[in-house]
């Protein structure tokens, strides 16, 4: 599981990399914008962000990026799947450990995006489809979502990681008493040892914490910071 | 006369306040008039098998000697046109609201109320009925049982034509028809010049030849019309060759006419074929619960089509491009093809009062937000779900009425955060949302007969049944400080997080629990009837 990176490259500045690049303009990234059209640069230099014009079919071009290095991830949103693609698959020739996030106009272009080597892809029209969806099958859950998960409350869901030397290492998961002791909900856990895999709370009770592991909460902010510095070892 | 003005104008006044009177008058109204009120149908049925019983009994008359019972039948159908002519008479037009609306605009313009003004625009609104072909065609049905008119008796076959006001298809089959008037028009005259032409043609090379069949002018029109038509009896031919020349012509101009009218008949159906598929569907849709309505079939409106029509929900979709439709019925959906920003298509289609969903999805922004203005407009109470390309336009879409907007752009830009925040988290929601790996979210409202209804969340066991519960929503009265983990939800819902073991769940409380497939299942079916997938209404 990488770290949250800092470089982030964003190729294509049209609709869903404005939004992306909006969102990731709260966090503390470094978010450069690519295109080779020189409107979308100067949209994208307007709105304030740190732009670079090159031809992304060229790979020398894309190699003086730093891919691998600076760059840790990148997003490919151009609005045709052929040119995502083809970035994909450069990309993951120039810099086999980059992180590729790709969108998709089409259920046809998944597999390929993946084989091409993308770790992650959305396919835009289905999940605004399946959320139209959700809305008229069950609205409640939508709106809880929307306030909780997706934080405009504030509640929260969160991921730790369990640090090497944590005083937590070698407990089993429901000695730490989540719901009681923190005011927590466990959703799941993800097991280094089990290949990255997630595991629901119903089937995890039992389990030995492991430095590496990732336990994915839910509650309010100030709760999951708490548990955050327990598991650090830094409350006494 | 100032007395029976007076006695005219009280009468009105008595008739406008009538309950009875009003309501009778509407179920007349519905019954003969409104496609879409239930007994129509029967009404109409009835009366298709009156008609057809009396032609019958006519036809069985013509070499059989009538019994009494068929004499009774017919006084009996004709009794029931009768009262029908006179209801559809009454039914136009409200003569004593007429009256009333005269009287109130003359006294509003200080001018001497005259009655028969009032009275000559009522009759005008009657005669117009009066002389319409279908109230025509009612007349005839009737007027033959008058015995001083027995002579017109093949009128009786109008009733036949009746058939017209009670079959939809039939009235559609001719307004396609109508449609093609000019046409028509057309060939009719190109008819009746080639038939005249050839009939003068032969009647002066034949009509006067001993030898010939051909006696009079009337003769040599029945044979035009029996070549042109390529029916050719052969009772009556040409025996000249001048006569067989004319023959020859009106023989070539005869596969014309008849090719011609052919076509402007297929013409006219295949266009209008998709109107009455239209209508169709739209009848289709009359009846049954409601319904969501799609409006633009684009890539996110055919998923939403997909996961409705997977878990047999009932909707339609309307796009105005041809192929779209075509692909929509070709995976079994019913839908039109037409433009959603016509309000009228919109109010045909029942968006005041049919629809219960309104899915604003076309790939014009600007047509979102007019559809979304316009149904809003017609229904307050419908729930408008529309899609947005980007923010700014998201922002209109909510000030037009939109309850939910979805913004794919939006979305992906929300996803790549999250992505990059949390990637485990991600996949976590991510899976949970789209029902992956048999993990759900789900609502489940409690009613007063439900088991847990009234018990403490501790005496449930969630845990025991592999179930977690994320919350609960309800709408009554909490002390913001007395509960920990209150949320407030929009309306006067509230959301717990988390509720203690000692919370008691009390009826219309909504159960956010998260597990599973299996243990939901087993959980919903121990606890019976009462919990549902459900909204917050």
């Amino acid at each position: 599981m990488p770290a949250p990176t800092s470089g982030i490259a964003l190729f294509g500045y049209y609709r869903s990399a404005v939004e992306v690049a909006s969102y990731l303009r709260t966090g503390a990234y470094r978010v450069v914008i690519i295109d080779d059209h020189p409107g979308n640069l100067e949209k994208a230099r307007k709105a304030g962000y740190e732009t670079a014009e090159l031809d992304f079919r060229n790979d020398s071009e894309l190699a003086k990026l730093g891919l691998g290095e600076t760059i840790e991830t990148i997003f490919c949103l151009f609005p045709d799947d052929a040119e995502n693609v083809f970035l994909t698959l450069s990309a993951r020739a120039l810099a086999p450990d980059i992180r590729i996030f790709s969108i998709a106009h089409g259920r046809s272009a998944v597999p390929n995006l993946r084989a091409a080597g993308a770790n992650k892809v959305i396919e835009t029209e289905e999940i605004s489809g399946l959320r139209i969806w959700d809305i008229i099958t069950r609205p409640i859950v939508t709106a809880i979502l929307d306030h909780t998960l997706f934080g405009q409350a504030n509640l929260n869901v969160t991921e730790l990681q369990i640090p090497a030397g944590s005083p937590f290492i070698g407990r089993l998961v429901s000695e730490l008493e989540l719901e009681t002791q923190y005011n927590l909900i466990l959703l799941g856990m993800v097991d280094c040892k089990l290949e990255e895999y997630f595991v629901y709370s119903q089937r995890v009770k039992n389990t030995q914490l492991q430095a590496g592991d990732f336990l994915v909460v839910i509650g309010p902010r100030d709760a999951s910071a708490s548990l955050k510095q327990d598991l650090l070892g830094e409350r006494s | 006369m100032k007395l029976f003005r007076d006695l005219f104008v009280r009468l009105s006044f008595f008739l406008e306040a009538s309950h009875g009177y009003g309501e009778a008058k509407d179920f007349t109204r519905n019954l003969l008039d409104n496609p879409s009120y239930p007994y129509k149908r029967y009404f109409d049925l009835g009366m298709i098998l009156l008609v057809l019983v009396s032609v019958a009994l006519l036809v069985y008359s013509v070499g059989n000697p009538v019994k009494p019972w068929m004499l009774w039948m017919e006084d009996f159908a004709v009794t029931v046109f009768i009262a029908e002519y006179i209801a559809r008479l009454w039914i136009v037009g409200d003569m004593h609201h007429t009256v009333i609306e005269h009287l109130k605009q003359t006294e509003y313009l200080h001018l001497p109320f005259k009655l028969h003004n009032a009275l000559f625009e009522v009759a005008r609104a009657k005669w117009k009925h009066i002389t319409s072909p279908l109230a025509i065609i009612d007349l005839l049905a009737i007027l033959p049982s008058y015995r001083p008119v027995r002579l017109l008796r093949v009128f009786l076959l109008f009733r036949l034509f009746k058939l017209f006001r009670y079959s939809r298809s039939v009235h559609g089959m001719t307004e396609v028809l109508a449609e093609r008037r000019f046409e028509f028009y057309t060939l009719a005259f190109f008819m009746i010049f080639v038939v005249i032409a050839a009939a003068s043609a032969i009647y002066v090379f034949e009509g006067a030849m001993p030898e010939s069949t051909i006696n009079s002018f009337f003769d040599a029109l029945y044979w035009a019309m029996v070549t042109l038509s390529t029916v050719g009896y052969g009772d009556i031919t040409p025996h000249t060759p001048e006569g067989r020349v004319v023959a020859i012509a009106l023989i070539i101009s005869g596969i014309g006419v008849l090719a011609f009218s052919t076509s402007i008949v297929v013409a006219a159906f295949q266009e209008k074929l998709g109107e009455l598929r239209e209508h169709r569907v739209i009848s289709e849709l009359e009846r049954g619960p409601r319904f969501t309505l799609i409006c633009g079939f684009g890539e996110v409106a055919q998923v939403v089509a997909s996961k409705l029509y997977e878990t047999r929900q009932r909707f339609m979709v309307i796009d105005l491009d041809e192929d779209r439709v075509r692909l929509a019925t070709k995976r079994g959906y019913l839908a039109m093809r037409g433009n959603a920003a016509d309000n009228e298509l919109l109010e045909t289609i029942g968006v005041r009062d049919r629809v219960h969903t309104l899915v604003c999805a076309t790939n014009d922004d600007v047509k979102n937000v007019f559809i979304t203005v316009s149904s809003r407009r017609m229904h307050e109470g419908l729930r408008i779900i529309a899609s947005a390309g980007s923010k700014e336009v998201a922002r209109k879409l909510t000030l037009a009425g939109a309850n939910h907007v979805v913004s794919p752009s939006q979305i992906v830009g929300h996803m790549a955060a999250e992505y990059i925040g949390r990637p485990v988290a991600f996949e976590a929601i991510n899976n949970i949302l789209r029902g992956e790996r048999d993990v759900l979210l789900e609502a489940l409202r409690v009613d007063k007969e439900t088991p847990v209804c009234g018990k403490k969340i501790s005496e449930i066991g969630f845990s025991r049944r592999k179930l977690l519960l994320f919350g609960i929503i309800t709408s009554r009265e909490w002390n913001v400080e007395d509960v920990q983990n209150l949320y407030p939800l929009e309306d006067e819902f509230c959301f717990i997080f988390k509720p203690a073991p000692d919370f008691r769940i009390e009826p219309g409380d909504v159960l956010i629990i998260f597990g599973y497939e299996l243990s939901l299942v087993h959980f919903r079916r121990e606890l019976g009837a009462g919990l549902f997938r459900t909204g917050l209404r």
